[in-house]
């Protein structure tokens, strides 16, 4: 059985021979638990460092700042109330996830963690009328935020506050990784719906083809909400599992195409795609970040006619568009 | 609710303008005006089997280009699948330079014969090929064809003539090589996919 997120297998590139004799018959590891207590704080080093010269480098600088304050948050959180065991169990039992994000009945400790997030952002040196946004958004109901929040995880844009939405999702991450490390992976069976996430049932941000000792070269898809990575073949919709006339695009930067870290995996059968992040060609990728200031990738491929299948919650898009 | 979905998954230029990062006070103009700049490129991966030997390992092959239209498609990268039980992603040195192997300036790629006496190869058709194949196998077997061994049995063998057949073969063509060989009388063959 595979380890914890934190197993030092999985920070190593070399397996010692003996190892190899031993795992013969190894299974791959299905379920990636995130890291606790690196998980947020990676992805706003790896936002930082893409910030840099970046078209959007103000807007993933903010984004930095929220992951720093939303690891802040998880290291100050003790593990939150988790679903009764006969629920879960319950769960395990019909093949559904087992901290679903649809009908999990919220703790209130998710909206002090969200009052926190928000009173540490305000602290920061931030231009007024983001901080003015932020502090009215701290100024509202529980009510509103229950309320606000069951329309984010059920992908509502109906009178959802678009602004904000990151915001709440942060919020709503802190609580959902926590929950899900405190489960442990063996919590976690596989889903008989291979494109959800086998935690809390929200789809993928991205996919990453991995690497390491014991995932290199699987590909998983990264959950949106409680960035726990579950496997998927590689050349297969991630949408519809459709393996027919699966194609690639990236973006043309004049280097051959197999050097290209990140691509659109597009399905015709489906017509969406989902990015894939090559982690041998970059190691130091994230799939939050990496897909958020891939956005050019997303601006030219949905050009096509072609919607994307993942959800960033760090960029929530309003009904603005045509529908 | 699935137009709800819908608009949550679209993401485009005109789209930005109400995302949350516009509503947050960014501005997405830098980043709207550098998508113009660039353009597509479109990729394949293939999944097949290595043709060496008779491991059979998994390979996903990378090529350029665009099946549906006329441009020539290009095989830029080949590496072990991942995902395959047999190999799991691992590929022997042999199999690691296959890329190497497909684009080899002394791959053959038609049938080439070389005359006795000859040293130079010669280009011919597959009709052509295969007949003198066909005749030169014909006349061996005439020649050496053995119905009964020394004690009068019947044993209808062929020990002259031998063939080896490809790795890659899928079951049915293992199986197709088999009864075609066998109903010659022949003995010495093998075919790479036995396993």
């Amino acid at each position: 059985m595979s380890g914890t997120a934190s197993d030092p297998r999985s920070e190593r590139l070399l397996l010692e021979p003996e190892e190899i004799l031993a795992r013969q018959a190894y299974e791959i590891p299905r379920v990636r638990l995130p890291a606790r207590g690196s998980l947020f704080a990676g992805r706003a080093a790896r936002l930082r460092r893409l910030a840099q010269g970046h078209t959007l480098a103000d807007y993933l600088g903010f984004v930095a700042a929220v992951a720093e304050a939303q690891q802040a948050c998880l290291l100050a959180l003790s593990d939150p109330p988790l679903p009764p065991a006969e629920k879960q169990e319950q769960n395990r039992e019909f093949g559904m996830p087992v901290l679903n994000a649809l009908t999990l009945h919220r703790d209130p400790v998710w909206r002090a963690i969200l009052r926190d997030l928000l009173a540490r952002l305000v602290q920061l040196d931030l231009p007024a009328e983001l901080k003015a946004t932020l502090e009215r958004f701290a100024g509202q109901s529980d009510d509103y935020f229950e309320a606000q929040a069951s329309k984010l995880l059920a992908s509502n844009l109906q009178g959802l506050n678009v602004a904000v939405a990151p915001l709440l999702a942060a919020a709503l991450q802190v609580y959902w990784v926590a929950m899900a490390t405190a489960l442990g992976e063996e919590a976690f069976p596989q889903l008989p719906i291979p494109n959800v996430c086998p935690c809390c049932g929200t789809r993928p941000t991205a996919s990453v083809a991995r690497i390491g000792a014991a995932e290199a070269g699987y590909r998983y898809l990264h959950c949106a909400l409680c960035a726990t990575e579950w496997h998927m073949v590689r050349v297969k919709c991630a949408n519809c599992e459709s393996t027919k006339d699966i194609y690639y695009q990236s973006i043309d930067d004049g280097r051959p195409g197999r050097e290209h870290a990140i691509k659109a995996e597009c399905c015709d059968a489906c017509n969406t795609y989902l990015k894939v992040l090559y982690m041998e060609r970059d190691a130091e990728m994230e799939a939050c970040a990496d897909d958020l200031a891939s956005i050019t990738l997303d601006v030219l491929v949905s050009e096509t006619g072609r919607p994307g299948s993942g959800v960033n919650y760090m960029l929530v898009q309003g009904n603005s568009g045509t529908p | 609710m699935d137009i709800n979905r819908r608009q949550f998954f679209r993401t485009c230029t005109a789209g930005l303008g109400g995302s949350s990062l516009v509503m947050l006070g960014f501005s997405p103009l830098a980043a709207q005006a550098e998508t113009r700049q660039f353009k597509l490129a479109r990729t394949t991966e293939t999944r097949n089997t290595c043709p060496y030997c008779s491991v059979g390992c998994g390979i996903i092959m990378h090529s350029l280009g665009d099946k549906a239209k006329n441009a020539t498609s290009e095989i830029i990268h080949i590496e072990g699948d991942p995902d395959h039980p047999v190999n799991r992603g691992t590929l022997c040195p042999k199999g690691a330079g296959l890329l190497d192997f497909v684009k080899s300036p002394s791959r053959v790629k038609f049938p080439e014969v070389r005359e006795a006496g000859s040293n130079e190869w010669k280009r011919i058709s597959w009709d052509e090929a295969l007949d003198r194949v066909a005749k030169h196998m014909k006349a061996d077997r005439d020649a050496n064809f053995m119905a009964k061994n020394a004690k009068g049995d019947t044993v209808n063998r062929w020990t002259t003539t031998g063939m080896l057949a490809a790795s890659a073969s899928s079951n049915e063509s293992g199986y197709l090589t088999g009864k075609v060989m066998r109903s010659l009388g022949m003995l010495v063959f093998d075919n790479q996919a036995r396993v």
